[in-house]
């Protein structure tokens, strides 16, 4: 779910090869697969971003929480942001926040693909 | 006679049963005394040592490319962090500013997240914000750079004592010389007294009857770490057997390390200054590792008698006393001939004292330990050395005091008060996190005393307004903002309470008014008659879902505001509308850290959603024209009308309160002004609060309101003279937003404006 999600630097020096793989993989299938725009062009966002998945990798939560708070910090709207958020709640277990973060990422999105993400992602949790 | 010989000889013996009772009568007491003294030294030594007060930081600045700070700004905050201009950055803390350009020497800093190193910096300017920032190092563009964070205050052991702890490895080995040469040259080669030094200090008091002391360093160490000041014979035996103890059971450098850490520098307000390395700091602003030889010269000599010889307050007493010390390291050949000259010759330059030990920001730092004794006990506040991460941005802080303390004076001279009349308070939030940057909590901004910001909880008056007005437009299929409000007199009668006729500041009537007037003008009857319609209840329910966790008393006054609340409180009610409903509890701590930084607690962003989007928005709306066309149209002078600020004034029975409550795209601010004694003040929320809050506003960056229209929005034209829908074929000035469910029992009304332009323009052509 993450790999979708990572910036556009990380998907350049990192993950270039997966991420074509994936894409072929799709194309195969049946569903369509529409990818997001990069959460951030702003290269700080972006650093901080890179950091946060890096913690995410390894597992520390409150270390990647605390990276994407600092980039809402430069970007409080970014609505990506915010569902990274949730996102990082709900591998914490935490539910309740993982929905409200994910509730207000809706409410500050403008782009339809990241809004039926979200839908999906609290449809999800409305399930558990 | 050999009989009387004999007894002779009994009775001039040497007595040596009497002796050996003596000695034994003697010595118990003294092996039991050095055992105590043996035991006390180790535990105290082997224990902690230093009670280590807790640091509070203020946020630290993030720069990066297009960051909106001005160049001034950014040397703004490098004064509070006490860097030095230089016109060659060779050392981490000091800064150099061109034409468009800062170059800084940023300090390595560890944070909750991890240590940074020093960084060699240049930020370029550009339209007054960050254009670049470059590594000088490797020429490299720096995507992110963070300042090291000014220290805003400590919570000190109830002793006052203040030290930040140095390894010995940290201290520069010309310190530990000059230290050695002047204060025990033989420190090395005693076992913890000198007894060549007891006897020329004997010698010296007796012949030239002048005192000298003769204390080795770790006997000074031990009369500052276990004994009292007295000067007496008993003492100075116990500091001599303690200091021989200290020895037995301790290295030298443990000992050098030790003294380092403890001795005492200076009287800084409620704090005392100890150790050499936050000595370092408060005199030259300089971590202990860059400091100069003069520098560590003048810190030794200061021992000797560290108010005699202050460096601030008697700078040719204490370059003398320097020279002395550089004399003794030249003597002991601990430094060359050239090395002495020019250190002899430097001249005392000392740094000015910014981080004050009483906080410069008192309000602030009352929150931060009211938020921090819920999850800390005091003793471990102050002893354990904890490192505390605000979220205060002294910038802003800055901006408010200033504004603040200002405008009451010239409040008071334009209103014709007398001096001193006004009192006011501000809170400054992020709309984004609820993180608190700044609190005001009395116009002498630096007085620990009353915190006006948290703890005055005065009559609100309009601004409780907006609940109103939400609970209405939270039903669309009655309200919205052109909705017609009955502003003719009113009474509301209600058993066993006098009967309330409210009347307008203007003391006219308004007939027949749309919502969004009656809120941007502030008209009481019309707000009234809307409450108690809704329900007082209701209403005060509504406060309470945007953030007011008291409860509010349900009587029909409250709906003009004779609640009390604090500025604080009426932030938090308003930051929920200017965070789209979303409601955050807030935060004047990010994290805590223990003394080697390693992290303890995080105080996470939470958000909840307490308001629906749609009602909250066009609440939002509403309050847009409070600024543009009502009450607050006065923001004007202060603020681009492309802000798009939204606020509310508040004025409370006999010009009493003066609020302004408001906020812009990244603040989120409160400004109360009164008088203590609850008199008049002569100022309505326009005339008063307003004022200070666009002064602020205005040097702190503000961006403008660019909330996104909720699902189900439309924008319908405006009525130019009556302020309601436009009627068809009319000509609309300008757009309100709607919920498309209130609406659709407007069909007489036309001039739909649909977001969709293309839409709009099919419609144009075909009608509907």
């Amino acid at each position: 779910m993450i790999s979708q999600y990572v910036s556009l630097q990380l998907l350049t020096q990192r993950l270039l090869a997966p991420l074509l793989l994936t894409l072929l993989i799709t194309a195969c299938g049946t569903m369509p697969l529409i990818l997001r725009p990069p959460i951030s062009t702003n290269p700080a966002v972006v650093q901080l971003i890179d950091d946060a998945f890096w913690h995410i990798d390894h597992e520390q939560y409150e270390l990647a929480t605390s990276k994407l708070e600092r980039a809402l910090r430069v970007e409080p709207s970014n609505a990506a942001l915010w569902f990274e958020l949730a996102e990082v709640h709900l591998l914490q277990n935490d539910a309740i926040n993982a929905r409200n973060f994910a509730v207000r990422a809706k409410s500050l999105s403008r782009d339809s693909a990241l809004s039926r993400d979200i839908d999906q992602f609290v449809l999800r949790l409305d399930e558990m | 006679m050999a009989k009387r010989k004999t007894k002779q000889t009994k009775k001039t013996g040497f007595p040596w049963r009497v002796l050996t009772l003596l000695i034994i009568g003697f010595s118990i007491p003294l092996a039991v005394y050095t055992f105590y003294l043996d035991r006390l030294v180790v535990s105290q030594f082997e224990g902690k040592k230093f009670s280590l007060p807790a640091k509070v930081f203020a946020r630290p600045l993030e720069l990066y490319s297009q960051k909106n700070i001005t160049a001034k700004q950014l040397e703004q905050e490098l004064g509070f962090l006490n860097y030095t201009r230089a016109n060659r950055v060779t050392h981490p803390g000091q800064y150099k500013q061109t034409a468009n350009a800062i170059e800084i020497y940023v300090r390595p800093f560890t944070y909750w997240d991890g240590a940074q190193v020093s960084q060699h910096v240049r930020i370029f300017f550009k339209r007054g914000i960050v254009n670049t920032i470059v590594d000088i190092d490797s020429s490299e563009s720096v995507e992110l750079l963070r300042l090291d964070p000014v220290t805003i205050g400590g919570i000190y052991p109830n002793q006052g004592e203040d030290r930040t702890l140095v390894r010995l490895q940290q201290v520069p080995k010309t310190l530990i010389n000059a230290l050695i040469a002047i204060e025990d040259k033989r420190f090395y080669h005693h076992h913890g007294v000198d007894p060549k030094a007891i006897l020329r200090a004997v010698t010296t008091i007796i012949f030239s009857k002048s005192l000298q002391g003769g204390s080795t360093l770790t006997q000074q160490l031990v009369k500052n770490f276990y004994l009292t000041p007295e000067r007496t014979i008993r003492r100075k035996v116990k500091e001599m057997i303690m200091a021989i103890l200290l020895e037995l059971h301790y290295s030298k450098n443990e000992i050098l390390e030790t003294y380092i850490n403890e001795v005492y520098f200076a009287q800084d307000r409620n704090r005392a200054i100890h150790g050499f390395a936050l000595a370092s700091q408060f005199y030259f602003s300089r971590s202990i590792e860059h400091i100069t030889l003069d520098q560590a010269a003048l810190l030794v000599g200061m021992l000797k008698g560290p108010a005699l010889y202050n460096p601030r307050k008697h700078p040719q007493r204490a370059k003398k006393r320097r020279n002395t010390v550089l004399m003794a390291m030249l003597d002991q050949s601990f430094i060359k001939r050239s090395v002495f000259d020019s250190a002899s010759n430097a001249k005392i330059h000392v740094s000015k004292i910014t981080n004050r030990g009483q906080s410069p920001y008192p309000a602030f730092m009352d929150l931060v330990i009211r938020q921090l004794k819920r999850d800390y006990k005091e003793s471990d506040l102050r002893t354990e050395g904890l490192r505390i991460f605000t979220s205060l941005n002294p910038l802003t802080q800055n901006a408010a005091e200033t504004s603040l303390s200002s405008r009451l004076v010239q409040l008071e001279k334009s209103r014709q008060l007398p001096p001193k009349h006004l009192q006011g308070s501000v809170v400054i939030v992020n709309v984004a996190d609820g993180e608190v940057s700044a609190i005001v909590g009395d116009r002498n901004t630096s007085f620990p005393g009353f915190n006006r910001a948290l703890d005055a909880s005065r009559q609100i008056g309009s601004l409780i307004k907006p609940a109103i007005y939400l609970t209405a437009l939270s039903q669309p299929e009655k309200y919205h903002l052109a909705s017609p409000l009955d502003d003719s007199p009113f009474t509301w009668s209600e058993p066993g309470i006098e009967d309330w006729s409210p009347l307008n500041y203007d003391k006219k009537f308004h007939d027949e008014v749309p919502l969004w007037l009656a809120l941007a003008k502030s008209y009481n009857v019309a707000a009234a008659r809307l409450g108690t319609e809704l329900g007082v209840e209701s209403v005060m329910n509504m406060a309470g879902r945007l953030g007011v966790e008291k409860s509010l008393p349900n009587y029909a006054s409250g709906l003009l505001g004779t609640v009390h609340l604090t500025p604080y409180q009426v932030a938090q009610m308003y930051h929920t509308i200017a965070n789209g409903g979303f409601r955050t509890s807030f935060r004047a701590i990010r994290n805590v850290t223990t003394t080697d930084g390693v992290p303890l607690n995080r105080y996470k962003l939470r958000v909840a959603q307490a308001i629906p989007s749609t009602p909250n928005y066009l609440l939002v709306r509403g309050l847009q024209e409070v600024v543009s066309n009502g009450t607050a149209s006065g923001l004007k002078r202060y603020l681009s009308k492309n802000i798009h600020a939204a606020g509310k004034t508040g004025t409370t029975d006999n010009l009493r309160d003066s609020w302004f409550a408001g906020f812009t795209g990244n603040h989120v601010a409160v400004v109360w002004v009164g008088n203590d004694k609850n008199e008049s003040i002569k100022l309505t929320g326009a005339s008063g609060a307003l004022t200070i809050w666009g002064d602020i506003m205005k040097q702190i960056s503000p961006t403008p309101i660019n909330m996104i229209a909720p699902e189900g929005i439309e924008l319908l034209g405006i009525d130019k003279t009556t302020g309601f829908l436009s009627s068809r074929n009319c000509q609309s000035s300008r757009a309100l937003p709607f919920d498309q469910n209130s609406i659709e029992n407007e069909a007489q009304y036309c001039g739909r404006i649909k977001q969709n332009k293309i839409k709009s323009w099919i419609k144009g052509i075909f009608g509907r």
